[in-house]
This record gives structure tokens, sequence and C-alpha cells, in this order.
């Protein structure tokens, strides 16, 4: 989420400086060569964005690979041997959906939380909410998405996938209204990365009519999950151990990810 | 046979003669070609007018027995090299490659070998060489093979003014050749000119060894050994002394990297083969 929330704040105070920026840049060249250094690097960027959000239409029937890649890649008026750009070939592309879906899951949390700020919901369903709204963006590739689980736990994909899991649960707590500063931090986040990664492995089987199983074993799945930490709260002592193990995973998956780290 | 070897004797003798004290200022010069228009061939200075000519006699020299060398001298390891970089590669629907320096016909045939096994539709290849000597062992292999003539065209031409339209293909792929060439530059931003947006450009070339120990083994084995074996095998000393020198002269794999991108490539990267003997280079034009 903070990689959504800091650009803004940045956005924020480059216009409320806009002048001195302007004057800034008027006088010094150097200003003026790293901005183009930035705009090639988003130039080259927007167009793997480009390339592999018109793959995704792809992944149903060809799965999350090259080839998948190399057909987005025609429909947007390159040749298919583009493909090679993305070394990883179906590991890129599934790293390009967790994390566009989850900056569009934070979106919605936004919103969701704009909403419901007249009669707050509390923090267990909210989470329910947002991890069915994850799920659901899954929804359309679920044919592939063993292939995609087999995808992450290939050694040199498994950072990426870890990281990703781990800010998504991160952002789905923030917005759920967790400040806690305590151990519970930790164990809210491990709790529902536990919860979303089953209810994931229910969903690939699940054949029930729009997810309606999917939904019910998730809301049992919170529930014990519930109980389990007021279990630990009660046992203070055992989980203080796990804190420092905990809090450097992670600060290591935020840092995979290039992400800020302050919210 | 005692004529020959008298004669290997009296060769080896001139060759070694001619220490290589200065090999490692050599390898410091990353630029091709020096200030008065003089440029290398192998170790000796020569016109830039001349280098052309030299290695056009180089190639001429070797056209028929260039294979057999070369699983000689790589003991068959090229021809993992070349399939790895078609692997690389993975061409699509639609590819259309142009192969410089690709006389034999060693990756367009892979290529080929990979349109046919894949089931691709609508692709097509142009082999350019500079030589025809090299582009008639390739001919002439294509159709002991029995390779689709239609899908293959054969073109004489020089690397540096490639006689093809802009964005005229998808794919250029450039194997064990850009080190012959006068002006690298040149033929890379040829390169650039006649690939259409999204190309890929890949080089697959001699490079440097990351470890030092083992750059000194080869350089042993390639200084000692590869002449005498093509004065063994192919007759001939000249063309695989150049061959070996030619190597040293090239650019490292970072600098040539830097060149890649200096003629508008981007995503440039390269990947070591056999610890550096070769490098890939990629890049696309975007």
């Amino acid at each position: 989420m903070s990689f959504i929330i800091i650009p803004l704040n940045r956005r924020i105070g480059v216009r409320n400086s806009s002048c001195i920026w302007s004057t800034i840049r008027l006088f010094s060249s150097e200003t003026t060569s790293s901005d183009e250094q930035g705009d090639d690097k988003n130039y080259e960027e927007d167009i793997r964005n480009k390339i592999l959000e018109a793959s995704l239409p792809n992944v149903p029937e060809l799965g999350w690979s090259k080839e998948a890649i190399a057909k987005g890649a025609q429909a947007v008026g390159y040749p298919g041997v583009t493909h090679g750009m993305f070394s990883r070939g179906g590991g890129d592309l599934l790293h390009y959906f967790q994390t566009s879906s989850n900056s569009k899951l934070v979106q919605f949390l936004k919103k969701y939380k704009e909403d419901m700020k007249e009669n707050p919901i509390p923090p267990a369903d909210f989470a329910e909410r947002a991890i069915q709204e994850r799920l659901k963006m899954v929804g359309p590739y679920v044919g592939k998405w063993p292939q995609a689980l087999a995808i992450m736990a290939l050694p040199p994909n498994v950072p990426n996938s870890l990281a990703t899991l781990l800010t998504m649960v991160d952002d789905i707590c923030y917005y759920a209204g967790d400040r806690s500063v305590d151990h519970n931090w930790y164990l809210r986040r491990i709790g529902i990365a536990g919860v979303y990664k089953a209810s994931e492995l229910y969903m690939i089987q699940d054949k029930s009519e729009e997810f309606k199983n999917t939904w019910v074993f998730l809301n049992k799945r919170l529930l014990e999950a519930v109980q389990l930490q007021d279990l630990l709260l009660k046992s203070e002592n055992g989980t203080q151990m796990a804190k420092d193990t905990v809090q450097s995973v992670f600060v290591t998956a935020r840092n995979i990810l290039g992400i800020n780290w302050n919210k | 046979m005692s004529g020959s070897l008298k004669q290997l004797k009296r060769i080896i003798g001139q060759n070694l003669s001619v220490k290589y004290n200065f090999l490692p200022s050599v390898r410091l010069l990353t630029s091709q070609t020096t200030n008065d228009g003089e440029t290398h061939f192998g170790f000796e200075k020569v016109k830039e007018q001349e280098k052309e000519k030299k290695v056009f006699e180089v190639f001429e020299n070797v056209a028929v027995d260039y294979d057999i060398m070369n699983d000689t001298m790589s003991l068959g390891i090229h021809r993992l090299w070349k399939d790895y970089f078609m692997c690389s590669l993975s061409p699509t629907n639609n590819t259309k490659l142009l192969d410089v320096a690709g006389g034999t016909g060693d990756i367009t045939f892979r290529f080929l070998d990979f349109v046919k096994n894949q089931n691709l539709q609508n692709c097509h290849a142009t082999v350019c060489d500079i030589n025809p000597h090299m582009l008639e062992v390739g001919k002439l292999r294509s159709s002991r093979y029995n390779y689709n003539a239609n899908m293959v065209s054969w073109k004489e031409g020089n690397a540096e003014k490639l006689d093809f339209e802009d964005n005229s293909f998808n794919v250029y792929t450039i194997a064990f050749g850009i080190r012959n060439v006068t002006h690298i530059d040149r033929v890379l931003s040829e390169a650039y000119r006649v690939l259409q947006p999204g190309g890929r450009f890949m080089c697959l070339e001699f490079s440097h060894l990351e470890n030092s120990t083992l750059q000194w083994l080869y350089d042993q084995y390639s200084f000692q050994l590869i002449p005498v074996l093509g004065q063994l095998i192919a007759g001939k000393w000249q063309p695989y002394k150049y061959l070996v020198e030619s190597i040293r002269q090239f650019p490292t794999q970072e600098n040539f990297k830097l060149m890649i991108e200096e003629a508008g490539f981007r995503q440039v990267t390269y990947e070591n083969l056999t610890m550096g003997m070769v490098a890939m280079h990629s890049g696309f034009k975007l």
C-alpha cells in the first residue's frame, strides 16, 4: 500500500512547491538530465507492463507461459519474439499479475474503508471481505492457478511470491484498522496469510457457483484464527519469542519488492 | 607424411618466434579502430580498408573445413552454444530472421528446425554473409538436408551497410561474426535500423573468461594448440592464428554491452556460456 500512498504524498509535496521546482529547473541542467533518465526507465517499464497486461487474457488458454506473453506482445503491435524481454517467462507474467492485483486491492480497500466510515464493521469482517475481493481476482485464472502455485514455488521465484503475499496481508491488516505495535501485529499478519493461502488452495478445486463454498470455507478459517489469537493472547509469554524472527521476515519482504517501509 | 610434419615444424618455429608479450596491453584496448585509420587484424595492425579484404581471405580459406574445425577446436561444444542460443530466442509465429555472418547456416538451420518442431506459421530466414564461399557451403548443406527453400533466402552483403529496408526484420542474429568486422558500431546501428520496434538483437561471440587462471589455461590452449590443429586438419595455420588473436581483441562483455546500448538498444543483457568462453548478448529495439 505504501507504494500507492507515498507517491501520492510526494505528488502533493511537489504541487505545493511547484514554483520552487520550476525555478530550480531553470538554473540546473543536472535536474533535467536525471529527469530524463527517470523517464527513460519509465518508458521501458511502461512497455513491459503494457505487454504483460495484454498477455493476461491469454492465460486461461495458454497458461503462465512464454506463449501467452508472445501473443500479448503481438496484440499490442510488437513481434512475438519480444517475449525474450521477460527472462523468467511465466514467472514474470505471474509476478506482474500478483503485484498489479495487490495495488488494485489497495485501491478497493481505501474506497471500502471510506464507504464504511459511517457504520464501521469489525476488523475480522473487514479482513474477510478483503480476502474475498483478492481471491475473486484469481477467479478468471483459476483453471491455470495450480500452475501458478507451482511457478511461485520454484526457487528463483520464491522471494518475489513470498514478498507479494506478505505485502498483501500487511495492507489488509492496515486497512482493517490494525495499529498495534506489539506482537499482535505479527500474529494478525501471519494468521491472515495462512487463511488466504488455505482459501486459495480450496478455491482451485471449488466447482460451486461463483465459488460459494470457498467463501464459506474462508469464513470458518477466519473464525478459527480469531479463536486461536484469543488463546495465544492469554498465554502471552509464548509469543514473545517469535517476534524478532517474524519482524525480519516482513522487513525482508518489503526490501525485496523495493517498497518503502514507512507507512 | 614426414614432409608435412617437417612443414609443420617450420611453421611452428616461425610463429613461436613472435612472442605475445604485448597481450596484457592489448587487452586494455576496447575500441576497435585506432586514430590514424588503422585497425586490428588479430594482433597485427592493418589499414582499415585492408581488414575487410584480409578477413575475406581468411574465410575464403576456411569455408570448406569450417565445420570439422569448429568441432575439433571446441570439442563439439559450439553446437551446444548454438542450440542454447536458439532456445533463448524461442521464435514465435511471424518471425522474420536476419542471420548476419551466417554463411554456413548454423543458426539458420537451427531456426528452421525450431520452426518445424513447434509448427510455427509464417516464418522466414534471410542469411546474409559478406563471403560467397561461406554462402556456397550453406546452400549446399541446405539442399543436402532438404530444408524448405521457400523459407530461406541467401544474400551476399556487408554487415556495415545492409541492403535491406528499415524495420524489415524482427530478429537479428550474428553468431561468431561481429568480431571480424571493421566497425562494430556501424554493424550495430545497421542492426538497429533494419529491426522493427520490439525486434530483438542477439549476438553470440567468443568473449573473456571470468577467472584469470582459467583464462591463462584457455590462452595456452588457444595460442599453442589451435593453430597447430588448423595446420594438421585443415592445412592452414594463419587463419586459425587470426581466429584466436581476434578473440583477444574483442571487447569484454560489459564493454560490448555498452556498445549495444549506444546503438540505441534497450533491455540489453548478456549471459556467459562455459565460464565466459562465449557470451550471448541480447537487446531490444523499443
